[in-house]
């Protein structure tokens, strides 16, 4: 397939703009389908829909993507039917335009791909006929799953005997769809001259992809990604216009390099004024009035240069900055879909579409928000019937909001369902060897409610049935972290779960603490500190074989961060023999993630400081507990530390023992296994 | 020779005016719907119109019939794209007195022989 246009380097612009086009025409596209469900008169947007499809066959067409074509056009004929009301529309109509809307999504994802493959699609070609033909039967449908479709709507195979395609190997008989249509190469004149049947589409007699399920789910994540490229802003609002993404994320490397750039001259000036201080007295009086005339000109300008930075700063990041809204879009599909499946009533919520975040994290927030929805409406949401026994409303609601809270952003889903069991999660967590009745008695709800994100803390055989819980909210968390975010649940039982997400607003500049740690300087996220104590005497208690420090009536438990990431102490080294070492010179930074306190024992808290981030590099990818590095002021190259990973790999409750030598070593296990 | 396209796939846009390209010519001007299409046509001032059918706010065919109503610009060739398989919209095409239609997906010589075909005939 080489040698398709959509390889052909003199085609990339238009393959570019069509993907653009069409990702734009699918965002509005989808929620159109769903008011049509709703408003099935409503004649305008069924032209409006049409005009959306027709664009996209247009397109295709000129692309050579022949199976994109054929479809929009079999839909594009539906569409023209009901607008000539020749179609009695039957809610069942919606799930079939709702599945030649995903195959058109999948297809336009093979462009952006580069990975043209044939879909099955017969059936849904056949029955797309059938509704045009007035033979539609919605007692009889059988449609085919999209393969790579939105990942919460794809079924667990579990269900798909359920939902059904006994009609499947039927439809798929005579499923080689429709050679009439196949585009000509050329155009021809006569436009209702078509060219001649090709059958290479003969072979492709169908099973109704009910296997397809759980490759499908796996192949989501990428999709999901790649397919948001098109920006927020619709090509039809007349004072914007489309920057590649490419473009901005240079521009905010450079705005990076100014920070780093401005960081070091007000150092330097800095270092300047002291030196001015401590001027001799072998300067004339005349030299010295001119440095200092020049030493505060150079300090208004600096002034001026870091203000300016500043804000540079800002507008660059605002422009990356998109709507919530993008992500959000998705979600009332998805949970119309899954409540069909799972037989739930669901009122979905949306607040706060319109806070902004980056655009990097819209997409990465993607998936995560997709297990959690999933999961309230799989176990959170109770069946309708448990529903009214309760005396609550049999519609169940699931509330998807997102809110600004100072330089973070914060996402919530909350469910009115059954709530998590602390009890039954601690119960669990004993059986699955997780913890030991002790530590399990320990607990505390909230704590328990987090078992759920412990890797494999639901069993294989479970997740097949209940839609893969451990490892869906595992995979969030990991995410999460991964964007210097945290996850918070709050749960009431018989009233409902509330996951709460709170993301930086952006990827690359961070305010952070530095702090000293034996010979290394460290970045720690500011975000995540939440006090620094001095460390006095009586302050550390050894228990169970690990250190804990006592603070204001807290017992919080202490990673030593030279311990951890096996610093060079000067005393062992030697290189930094002035720095003093001693017990009584310690400071614990205590940090907050998501709602667990740690307290990492450092030397000396530095200063507080802005750093931009810099990826340590492909080879270095997966050091535990460290986020980045970044240049400092003076030139110095530091580690920005993962301050959650720390916890997770030093958690006292998962290191058996805790103590502080083994934690290293035991620390790249652990984190080797919660990467998956 | 000046051109003014119509349509409201930038996408599409993109295509004609890559075509016209191909086959050198390369004054184009664009809008994106038949409406901004009248806006825009005194300025623009174009010798050849190619228009899409189907755009929100004024058709093509409604496009078709106001630049045919236009005191300076009502002989001003009009070539319409249309889409395979809708025979009702061609004939409705041609009856709104468009010089000639092409059929997506086209060709760069296709168009070209089209536009040939009409400005001989004009």
């Amino acid at each position: 397939m080489s040698d398709h246009p959509i390889h052909d380097d003199s085609m990339q612009d238009i393959v570019e703009s069509f993907v653009v086009e069409a990702t734009e025409i699918y965002d509005g596209l989808e929620g159109d389908l769903l008011q049509l469900e709703q408003t099935p008169d409503d004649e305008e947007l069924v032209d409006e829909i049409f005009r959306d499809v027709h664009t996209v066959k247009g397109t295709a067409g000129f692309l050579s993507l022949d199976q994109l074509s054929t479809l929009a056009h079999r839909f594009e004929e539906v569409l023209d039917s009901m607008r000539e009301g020749e179609v009695d529309f039957d809610p069942a109509m919606t799930d079939v335009m709702l599945c030649a809307f995903d195959h058109m999504k999948v297809l336009t994802q093979q462009v952006i791909d580069r990975d043209l493959r044939e879909l099955e699609m017969g059936s849904l070609v056949d029955t797309l006929e059938s509704i045009n033909e007035g033979t539609f039967d919605a007692s009889k449908l059988s449609l085919p799953d999209a393969e790579s479709g939105p990942a919460a709507g794809s079924p667990a195979p579990a269900e798909e005997g359920e939902t059904g395609s006994e009609e499947s190997t039927e439809a798929g008989a005579e499923a080689d769809f429709d050679d009439e249509d196949d585009p000509a190469p050329e155009a021809v004149d006569d436009a209702s001259e078509d060219a001649p049947s090709s059958d290479e589409d003969a072979e492709a007699s169908t099973n109704d992809g009910g296997d397809d399920g759980g490759g499908g789910t796996g192949s989501s994540s990428s999709s999901s990604k790649k397919s948001s490229g098109g920006g927020g802003s619709s090509n039809k609002a007349p004072d914007t216009i489309r920057v590649e993404v490419s473009r901005l994320n240079r521009l905010m490397d450079l705005v990076g390099e100014l920070v780093l750039g401005r960081n070091r001259l007000l150092q330097l000036i800095s270092d300047a004024g002291a030196e001015r201080m401590s001027a001799g007295d072998e300067d004339t009086d005349a030299e010295i009035e001119r440095l200092e005339s020049l030493m505060s000109e150079l300090e208004d300008a600096s002034d001026k240069i870091d203000f300016t930075t500043g804000e540079l700063q800002s507008a660059i990041m605002r422009t990356r900055m998109v709507q919530v809204g993008q992500v959000f879009n998705k979600f009332p599909r998805v949970v119309r879909d899954l409540a069909r499946e799972f037989e739930k009533q669901i009122n979905l919520v949306v607040e706060g579409e319109d806070t902004e975040l980056d655009k990097s994290l819209v997409e990465e927030i993607d998936d995560p928000l997709l297990h959690l929805v999933r999961n309230a409406i799989d176990h959170g949401i109770e069946p309708p019937e448990e529903r009214e026994a309760k005396g609550k409303n049999p519609e169940g609601e699931i509330r998807l909001s997102a809110s600004h809270a100072g330089n973070h952003i914060v996402i919530e889903v909350a469910d009115d369902g059954a709530g998590l069991d602390p009890d039954a999660l601690r119960e669990k967590a004993v059986e699955r060897d997780v913890l030991t009745e002790t530590e399990a008695e320990d607990l505390t709800d909230k704590e328990a409610y987090r078992l759920i994100f412990r890797p494999g803390f639901t069993t294989t055989e479970e997740a097949n049935q209940v839609s893969g819980r451990g490892v869906g909210m595992d995979v969030v968390k990991t995410n999460l972290s991964e964007l210097n975010g945290t996850i918070d649940i709050d749960s009431t039982p018989g009233e409902g779960t509330r996951f709460q997400l709170k993301l930086p607003l952006t990827l690359a500049i961070l305010q952070s603490m530095l702090v000293r740690s034996g010979t290394e300087t460290f970045a720690i996220p500011l975000y995540a500190v939440s006090e620094v104590v001095r460390i006095g005497e009586d302050m550390l208690e050894s228990i169970k074989g690990g250190e804990v420090l006592h603070h204001r009536d807290e017992v919080i438990p202490i990673i030593r961060l030279d311990g951890a990431l096996d610093v060079q102490l000067p005393n062992a080294g030697g290189e930094r023999a002035d720095v003093a070492h001693t017990d009584d010179g310690e400071y614990a930074i205590i940090v907050n993630v998501a709602h667990r306190r740690v307290a990492l024992i450092v030397d000396e808290p530095i200063a507080q400081e802005e750093v931009v981030i810099k990826s340590l590099g492909d080879y270095l990818k997966a050091v535990p507990g460290i986020a980045g590095s970044t240049i400092l002021g003076d030139g110095q190259v530091i580690m920005v530390l993962d301050v959650g990973e720390l916890i997770q790999v030093e958690d006292p409750s998962t290191t058996v023992g805790g103590d502080n030598g083994a934690g290293a070593e035991e620390a790249d296990d652990l984190s080797a296994t919660s990467a998956v | 020779m000046q051109f003014l396209i119509v349509d409201d796939s930038p996408t599409m846009l993109r295509i004609i005016r890559n075509a016209l390209k191909e086959i050198g010519y390369d004054e184009v001007e664009e809008a994106e719907d038949g409406q901004e299409a009248m806006d825009m046509i005194e300025s623009v001032s174009p010798d050849f119109v190619i228009t899409d059918w189907n755009m929100p706010n004024m058709n093509g065919v409604d496009l078709a019939k106001n630049i045919r109503n236009h005191p300076d610009f009502g002989h001003v060739p009009i070539l319409m794209i249309t889409t395979r398989g809708m025979k009702e919209d061609v004939k409705t095409a041609m009856e709104a007195d468009v010089d000639n239609y092409i059929v997506k997906p086209f060709e760069p010589d296709v168009l070209d022989e089209k536009i040939d075909t009409i400005l001989e005939a004009a």
